[in-house]
Parts: structure tokens; sequence; C-alpha cells
């Protein structure tokens, strides 16, 4: 029965019980032909499109809902052979078999609905192409964004190791190294100049304990001591110590030490270590030098004091009793025995004048210094007028005393200086028949030059910086007297308020002595 | 016994005689005693204790051996006969530090000796006839 309807059904596939589709055209060209190609071209369409979309979901590998994209191919396929026998039912009228072509589309058109139907929550979840446009963008974005930041990274890594270099340069430079300490790890870490300061090559393994034993033996409690108390109170040290590099050489240091913490509590101890040894030797060197010139400073002290009195007693006799020579037995004496008389009197009163200047010179020396402020006019006044007393002071003297700043100094030493040049200058013009000394100031540089002036015999400036040593004289102390002392006295008190003393001079015309403070 | 005017407590013979002489110039009869060191002033001081002996003037020099003017001073003040004594220190020494420690101790004056023997006769000679009336007046 079912056997004989499906052969039937075949049979009947082409019956000419109806009458071929053409006929309802009534074989209009123009409608005929027009539905046919309409068809043919359709079916064709329906029959490329599949084999494009199956070719395109094989070759693509990864693809969504594959079974739908199958489903629509054999949709299309159905629709296509509907349509193609739809062509061939112009003349040939299989309407059973267009009826099953339709009947097998709505089926395979059913089962697209249901199957789409069942997809689609996941379809929609397919993001669409604009979507995916957006990712892309976005996700391009944050890959230029890293590819940045790793560039930055980069930068900063390279300035990282300059700044690191630059570091162990400048700690090379300054022989500063720095260290630290982690108690809970027990691990130290040290600069390359740690490690040179030590004498090592820098990397050598390192522990705090071999860190100490680096101290000199005298050293090391002090050390214990100082960690010690960071490690428990919490106090950093600044000292000075020495130590013993690997190779034996011993350095002074200058170490420094900080408690580093940690909620509270001291977790380890960092510091440096700053090689000191030049200037810690010079420094020593220097405080010995000191020691010793303290020394041969109070032995000079002492010689200048036993000098004052070891010479001058001796010296006091030949004068005393050389005096007493002259006045109660020049009558006995003939011519010859009072000139020689008089030698050995004048020469005992010139080297007492030399020893007495001799101690005042040594006396500046040592004498301390008070500076207050002076006033230099009432000063000079003073000085001109006890230089009057002078023996070189004859009727025409003619002093000009111009307006002079005040200064700040010692009152004394500035007067005997003043007295010492003004009397100099008297001295020196002695010869003249009208003197002229003229005490006044400039301003240079923003600093008072103070300056005595006179039109004395002036000085040769060959000798211009012989004048001012300790005796030093230009002259025979037949034509000038005088100790020789005198300007060197001048020149250790204007050097002891930090001043300077110079000269102007041209022989014949006059001196010009200035000097600032 | 001749009352004593002038004590001299000097180590340096020269400086001595010529003080003698000097002073004896400017002072007509002036009684000059002259003790040669620190040890025979100290002995003097400690052992005369005779108030007629008492000196009108000490002249004492600064520097000596053994015991120096400062010490003798010193003593000098502590004994009751002679503790007002005027005392002038004779000295070559013009270091600021003695000189005041001299007045700290009570001398009267200071006498800077110098080398002309003029000088030193005429400062020497002044002081003398100072002390020596000042004392003849307070009798």
């Amino acid at each position: 029965m079912y056997m004989y309807w499906v052969i039937d059904f075949f049979k009947n596939l082409a019956n000419d019980r109806f009458m071929p589709h053409g006929m309802c055209y009534q074989w209009q060209p123009v409608t005929l032909w027009s539905n046919v190609l309409g068809d043919l071209v359709t079916a064709f369409s329906y029959f490329m499109i599949p084999a494009f979309l199956i070719y395109f979901v094989s070759k693509r590998k990864k693809i969504e809902m594959k079974g739908l994209f199958m489903m629509f191919a054999i949709f299309i396929i159905s629709c296509g052979a509907v349509h193609a026998i739809s062509a061939v039912n112009v003349w040939i009228p299989f309407y059973n078999l267009s009826g099953f072509m339709k009947l097998t589309m709505a089926g395979v058109s059913l089962a697209t609905v249901v199957l789409m139907y069942i997809n689609m929550p996941e379809a929609l979840k397919i993001p669409s192409p604009s979507d995916l446009q957006v990712i892309n963008d976005q996700l391009k974005a944050e890959i230029e964004e890293k590819t940045r930041l790793q560039t930055e990274l980069e930068q900063q890594r390279e300035k990282l190791q300059k700044t690191i270099k630059l570091l162990n340069s400048t700690q090379e430079a300054a022989k500063i190294g720095s260290w630290s300490v982690d108690f809970a790890t027990g691990e130290s870490y040290w600069s390359n100049q740690v490690y040179r300061i030590h004498g090592l090559e820098p990397g050598s393994p390192t522990y705090l304990r071999e860190g100490i034993n680096f101290y000199r033996e005298d050293f090391r409690e002090r050390v214990n001591e100082v960690v010690k108390q960071a490690q428990e109170e919490g106090k950093s040290w600044d000292e000075e110590w020495v130590l013993v590099d690997i190779n034996g050489n011993e350095i002074w240091v200058r170490t420094t030490g900080y408690p580093t913490y940690e909620d509270g509590k001291v977790v380890g101890i960092e510091g440096l270590i700053i090689d000191i040894d030049q200037q810690k030797r010079a420094a020593i060197a220097l405080e010995e030098q000191t020691v010793e010139l303290q020394k041969s400073n109070a032995e000079l002290e002492s010689f200048s004091y036993s000098v004052s009195h070891d010479m001058r007693a001796p010296l006091r006799a030949i004068n005393g009793y050389a005096e007493i020579l002259k006045e109660e037995y020049a009558d006995k004496l003939d011519d010859e025995g009072n000139r020689l008389l008089n030698i050995v009197h004048a020469s005992a009163i010139k080297l007492g004048e030399l020893i007495d200047d001799i101690l005042a010179f040594s006396r500046l020396g040592r004498k301390e210094l008070t500076k207050r402020p002076v006033e230099m006019v009432e000063l000079v006044h003073q000085v001109v007028d006890e230089v009057a007393q002078s023996p070189y002071w004859n009727a025409d003297v003619k002093i000009n005393i111009e307006d002079l700043p005040n200064a700040m100094g010692d009152q004394s030493m500035l007067k005997q200086a003043l007295f010492n040049l003004i009397e100099n200058a008297l001295k020196y013009s002695s010869k003249e028949e009208k003197i002229e000394i003229t005490i006044g100031s400039n301003a240079e540089e923003g600093e008072s030059v103070y300056f005595i002036k006179d039109n004395g015999i002036g000085i040769n400036m060959e000798y211009k910086d012989k004048i001012f040593g300790v005796f030093q004289r230009l002259h025979s102390s037949k034509t000038f007297e005088g100790t020789g002392v005198g300007l060197a006295i001048v020149r250790k008190i204007i050097e002891r308020h930090g001043g300077k003393i110079w000269l102007e001079s041209e022989e014949g015309i006059g001196s010009t002595f200035y000097f600032k403070l | 016994m001749k009352s004593l005017d002038i004590v001299l407590i000097e180590d340096d013979d020269n400086d001595a005689e010529l003080a003698i002489i000097a002073l004896k110039k400017a002072i007509k009869n002036v009684e000059v005693m002259r003790l040669k060191d620190g040890e025979e002033a100290l002995d003097f001081f400690a052992t005369n204790q005779n108030l007629a002996q008492k000196p009108k003037l000490i002249l004492l020099d600064l520097k000596m051996p053994k015991i120096d003017g400062l010490e003798v001073l010193k003593k000098i003040r502590s004994y009751e006969w002679v503790k007002n004594c005027p005392i002038v220190m004779l000295t070559s020494s013009r270091e600021h530090k003695d000189i005041i420690e001299s007045y700290n101790l009570g001398i009267n004056s200071y006498v800077v000796k110098p080398v002309s023997f003029k000088e030193f006769a005429d400062t020497i000679s002044s002081i003398g006839r100072y002390w020596l009336s000042v004392n003849e007046e307070s009798k």
C-alpha cells in the first residue's frame, strides 16, 4: 500500500492529468518567459548562495553557530529547488514534485525558524562588526598605552642606572660610602665606595661582624657601643674612627649611623662612611705644629723675658759707671780718654734702645688685640703732640691733619704705629728747610686707607719691602738715628689688625706711607 | 743705732751699687741697707722684728734667683712690723702680668729700671725722697 503510494507519486510526478503551467500564461511569451527567467535566475542564485555559504563556513575555522549556517544553506537550496521546479512546471506539470519540494522547503524553513529561535540568545551575544571595531580600537589604545608605559619604564630604568652610576662615582670622588644593616635578615648592604674604603673589591661578601672587625682594636669597644645604642635606644652616631683596611693600612674615617624604623621599632641601621684620612692627618699634623709653635712661642717669651733682665742688667752697669766716670773723673782723663769714654757711653745707650725695641717688637706679637672704635683724628692729634717733643722737631714744621674716618682697632697699638710713622716722617724730613707732613685718608674699594705723607729724602722703591724688616736700615745711624725696628713694629701692628701697609716714594721728593686695617 | 731709712733688696751687685750711689747723691745722710737676695731678705724680716729697725722704704727687685721678689713681697706683707712699709718694686720687666701681680700683692709703686743711669738715679731718688718725707710727716 505504502509502496503503491510512492510508485504512484513518482508515476504522477509528471502526469498529464494537469495542464502545464504555461497554459495559465496562455503561452504568452512575455508572461511565460518573465516567470520562467525569474524562477531560473532565482534558482541559480539560490543554489549559488548556499555554495558560497558552505564554502565560507568550511573555510572559516572559527565560526559561531555552524549548524544554523548549514540550515540556512539547506533552506536556501530548497527554495532554489522550488523555483527550479516552478520553471519546469511551465512546460511539464510536475506538480506533485513541486508540492513535495514545497513541503520540504516548509519543513526546512520551519526547522530553521526553530533553530533560530533556539540560537537567538547566543546570536545576540555575537558582537557586531562596529562593536568589534570599538573593542578593537580600545584594545589598540590599550596596547599603545602599554607600549608607552613600557618605554617610559625603560627610560626611568636607564635614568635610575645613570643616577646609581653617578651616585657611585660621586661617592668615589667624595670618598663617601653608604651602608645599611637589616637586623631581621642579618643582611647588610655596602655601596661600592664602602668596599673601596675597606680595600675590598665591590661585591665581596659582607657581614656586620666583619665590618666591626675592620676598625682598629682601640675603637672596637666604641663601635660596639654605638651599634648597641642605635639598636636598643635608637641613638644615631657621628664619629671619627681608625679603620684598618684589608691590606693593613690605617685610615681615618668618619662614620655616621641612623636607626631605621618599622612600626616604631628599630629594624636596622643605615649610615655613611667617609674617608677623611687626608684631612684628619693634616688636622693632626696642624695640631702638632700648633703645639710645637705654642711651645716655641713660650720659649721665645721666656727668652725675651730673660733678655730683658739679664742683658739689661750688665748694660745698666756699663752705662751707670760710664756716667759716673764722666761726671766725676772727666777732669782726670785726657781728651782721648774722654772721647773713648763717650763712645762707651753712647754705645751702651744705643744697645739699651735696641734691646728695648726688640722686646717691644716681640711683646707686640704676644699682646692680645682689643679692638674698639678709635677716633683717628683725635688719636693723630695726641701723637703729633708727643712727636713735637722729638729733637727732630724744628721751627718750620707744618702738620696737616685732614678729616679721618674712625677705625676699629687696638687704640694703644694704633697709637704706637702712628707715632712711629709720623716720627719717621719727621726724622727723614729733618734735613729739609721746611717740613710738611700730611696725615689724611682716602677710600679704596669701600675701605678707608690712611696715609702719612712727607717731603723728606724719600726712599728708593727698590727697598720698599726691605724697610719693613727688623733691623733694616737704609741709612747709617750717623745720618739718621734709629734702631731699625720702628717700621717693623708698624707693619706688625697693621698685620695683626688684618690690614696692609705699603708706600710710594721718590728720592728727593718725599714718601707716602699708606695703611688700611 | 742709726735709724734705717731704706732697705734695698737687689741681687745684682752693680745695680745695687748704682742705686745706692744715686740715693746717697740725692738724699743727704740716707741710711741704706742692702740685702743681696731673697733668702737674706726673708731672714732679715723674719728675725729682726725690731721696730727701731723698721725701714721707711723697701726697694725690692722682682727677679732674683731661688726666692723672687713676689715671694719676698708676700712674706713682708705677712709680718706685722713691716706690713705697712711702703714697697717699690724694681724690675727690668715690662711684663704686664708681673706688674699686675705685684700691685695685687700690695706694692706702692713700680719702677722699670732703665738702661740710662741718669734716668734711674732721677726716678729712684725722687721715690726715695717722697717716701722718706711721707714717713717723716706721719711720725
